[in-house]
């Protein structure tokens, strides 16, 4: 697809900035446990979906399973990136085409500051390109407007963090990062109302900036009057059951999950 | 800082005042190198051996000093004893980082002072066999061992800690604490042997023991932000053998050359 996109004042002409994002059919399973069943979604950059759905529907499990979480077994199936077939691509592999998960439960890590961890992210991203000056001029202006604790760049990976601290921390690594096909797995779990404001509003304006695709899997609908979806879904049992547009959220208000899509 | 070199059955030193040395030499192959350290005042020091496999080591730490000292050993075989003999309200930290492969190892700590503290750290890369004994006797009342080691274990690499705290009856308020932890890379036999024999009501007494891998989970967060395994297990590796020995590089570059 031919497009036109202007990024940073310039305009682009070309493919570069458009990324799809494709999962066919899929079934999967953890412990002999059918999780996906049937699950089909597209997303294209510059779009936003939202997923929403009762605890345990299996929202988390897809989130893992795009990003490669080997616990997991894809029985049927196909996730396309770019036309690309990525089911037998490792982790960091998919993390390098630009997809990128913010977890719902960051994991802290012993021993390895974010500093590192991030560091070593980027020059790994970017190679020769990679300058540290940049990178750290970067980092701080990130940690300053996420209204972080500067000195959490020094600390051990989400350690001692807070539910909120480790989300926040979840986004500075996207800024890092930058992704083209951001999933937030419940991001505003944990955080408090200032907080979510702060997020919601930096996710939106990384999205504007970078013409990402997001998949946003949410239970509430307060983070989204921050970021705007333009599909929600409904998941139950493994699958999408129903799509539209914000009024099945205010539909979803209305009869709760056990009553929608009847 | 001062600074003690043991290499090839040779020693250099650099030394204040206020640390005595006195050594014997090999004199056969099947002589050991004896060293004796007496710190008088508050001091750190730093020890590196190289290219060693025999030695005994004396340490005397006097009353109310405050010491740190600070090993590194690169050699193929190394077969070392350590003891520390502490006086009244000496507080000793020690940090050590092995990069040995095979390793035979007894470190005795004499708590003879009251107040005497000990915070003992090893570090180790368990490349070959090892085996490090670590006693600790707590002579005084009021006295404290804090006793953590690690290994991670790689090629044919295997590891024992057999970790012992004595306090004996009528030896009060002390604190005795064990932490051992192994990550088995290459699923070699391991062992952590905590043994406290303990006389005395009045004593905090604790150990922790870990034998296992690194988290899965933490190794697919690691890699979600493009980092490949290799890399991943190298950052989690620096993070659970970093140990401050005065010499970042020699760490970093050691763990370099065996996790790329
Ligand atoms: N490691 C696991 N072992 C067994 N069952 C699991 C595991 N992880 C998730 N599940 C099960 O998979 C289902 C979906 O979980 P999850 O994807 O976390 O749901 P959601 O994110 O929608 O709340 C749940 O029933 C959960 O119990
Ligand atoms: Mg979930």
């Amino acid at each position: 697809m031919l497009t036109f996109y202007s990024k940073n004042g310039k305009i682009y002409i070309g493919v570069d900035f458009m990324h799809s994002l494709i999962i066919k059919n899929l079934k999967v399973s953890i412990n002999e446990k059918i999780i996906l069943d049937g699950f089909n979604l597209t997303i294209n950059s510059g779009e936003t979906h939202a997923i929403m759905g009762p605890n345990g529907t299996g929202k988390s499990t897809l989130s893992k399973v795009i990003m490669g979480d080997s616990n997991y077994k894809v029985l049927d199936g196909e996730i396309y990136f770019d036309d690309i077939l990525i089911n037998d691509m490792s982790v960091d592999e998919r993390a390098r085409l630009g997809i990128f998960l913010a977890f719902q439960t960051p994991p802290s890590i012993d021993g390895v500051t974010n500093a590192d961890f991030l560091r070593t992210a980027c020059s790994i991203k970017d190679g020769k390109q990679f300058n540290l000056m940049k990178f750290i001029k970067e980092i701080n202006t990130t940690v300053e407007s996420l209204n972080m604790d500067k000195e959490m760049i020094h600390r051990n990976v989400n350690k001692g963090f807070s539910g909120g601290e480790r989300k926040k921390n979840e986004i500075l690594e996207m800024y890092m990062l930058k992704p083209n096909t951001v999933i937030l797995d419940e991001i505003d779990s944990g955080l408090d109302i200032d907080s979510l404001k702060t997020v919601g509003n930096q996710v939106q304006e990384y999205k504007d900036k970078e013409n990402c695709s997001i998949l946003l899997i949410t239970h509430y609908q307060r983070l989204l009057d921050y970021i705007k979806p333009d599909f929600v879904h409904i998941m139950k049992n493994g699958k999408i059951i129903k799509t539209g547009g914000l009024e099945l959220v205010k539909e979803l208000e209305l009869s709760g999950y056990e009553n929608i899509g009847k | 800082m001062n600074e003690i070199i043991i290499k090839d059955n040779k020693i250099e030193k650099n030394i204040d005042k206020n640390i005595n040395v006195t050594y014997n030499l090999k004199d056969s192959e099947y002589d050991v190198v004896k060293i004796k350290i007496d710190v008088l005042k508050d001091n750190d020091l730093r020890i590196v051996y190289e290219d060693i496999d025999k030695i005994d080591i004396e340490i005397n730490i006097s009353e109310n000093v405050l010491f740190n000292l600070y090993e590194y050993r690169k050699t193929d075989k190394l077969k070392i004893q350590n003891k520390y003999y502490l006086e009244a309200d000496s507080n000793v930290v020690i940090n050590k980082f092995n990069d040995s492969n095979e390793l035979k190892e007894l470190d005795i700590t004499y708590l003879n002072g009251q107040n005497a503290t000990i915070n003992y750290n090893l570090n180790t890369i368990s490349k070959g066999k090892q085996r490090v004994d670590i006693i600790a006797y707590h002579n005084s009342s009021n006295t404290n061992s804090y006793i953590n080691n690690k290994s991670v274990t790689i090629d044919d690499g295997s590891i024992v800690f057999n970790v012992t705290g004595n306090v004996y009856n009528n030896i009060v308020d002390c604190n005795v604490h064990q932490d051992s932890k192994i990550i088995n890379l290459n699923d070699a036999k391991c062992e952590i042997n905590p043994i406290l024999l303990i006389d005395e009501n009045d004593v905090e007494a604790e150990h922790a023991a870990y034998i296992g891998k690194f988290k899965e989970s933490d190794i697919f967060y690691l890699m979600s932000r493009g980092i490949p395994y290799d890399k991943a297990i190298n950052l989690l590796v620096r993070g659970f053998l970093y140990i401050d020995i005065k010499d970042d590089d020699v760490i970093n570059n050691t763990i370099d050359k065996y996790w790329r």
